[in-house]
């Protein structure tokens, strides 16, 4: 089984959040915030979309014990991913 | 009062009564009338399916809490999503109301809709509701 890249993570986060309106794929920096203020300002309810799908499309559980850190940047979803499936 | 845990009151209530819960999802029946001094329909309209899930979804929560001992929060709701509408309830149809928790995170809870009519799927979504007060995602 392949390794998951951080591009197509990046581009389910996109998908799923509705961001190619206000971002293009490569604004979205690997280790960039993706939540608060200093980084895309992605909410609660962003992190819950989020976690359904990386489960529908991976297999890969995000409980909400571990959300803070797997959802701090596309880098540390993509090794949650790769270290789970 | 209703009965039901959320500030609904009829002709915008669209849960008649509960018929089973086992702490993940819960049943509620809505009994559409024959005849409305409020509404002139003679179907019941797609939107108001998921305003109907929504109230079972609010209600449910309520219901919940107070079950483990919980105060008066309450949710709300946040967004909708793969809405599916597959069939249209006529008046004097009672409408079989379904949700089940499916994923918490945060203050945000996941739930999963379906409205059924004579043991056909009328109308299925996925619920966001917020927990607590009224007020932005955080």
């Amino acid at each position: 089984m392949s390794a998951v890249t951080a591009e197509q993570v990046r581009d389910l986060v996109m998908e799923t959040l509705n961001l190619h309106e206000e971002y293009e794929p490569e604004e979205i920096e690997l280790e960039g915030s993706l939540f608060g203020d200093d980084g895309l300002g992605l909410d609660s309810l962003d992190a819950l979309q989020l976690a359904v799908a990386v489960e529908e499309k991976w297999g890969v559980t995000i409980d909400e014990s571990i959300g803070e850190t797997v959802f701090r940047s596309l880098k540390t979803i993509t090794d949650h991913i790769n270290a789970n499936r | 009062m209703s009965g039901f845990p959320i500030p609904h009151r009829e002709p915008f209530l669209f849960l008649s009564r509960l018929e089973a819960t086992d702490g993940e999802e819960a049943l509620f029946a809505y009994d559409m009338p024959r005849h409305s001094d409020s509404f002139s329909l003679k179907m019941f309209p797609s939107l108001l399916m998921v305003e109907a899930m929504a109230q079972a979804a609010a209600a449910f929560h309520g219901t919940k809490l107070a079950g483990e001992g919980g105060g008066e929060e309450t949710g709300v709701l946040a967004s909708v999503d793969k809405v599916r509408v597959s069939g249209r309830p006529r008046p004097g149809d009672t409408l079989t109301i379904k949700v089940r928790r499916r994923k918490q995170f945060g203050p945000m809870v996941l739930l999963d809709g379906e409205v059924w009519v004579s043991h056909r799927l009328a109308a299925s979504a996925e619920l966001y509701v917020r927990r607590g007060a009224p007020g932005g995602p955080s």
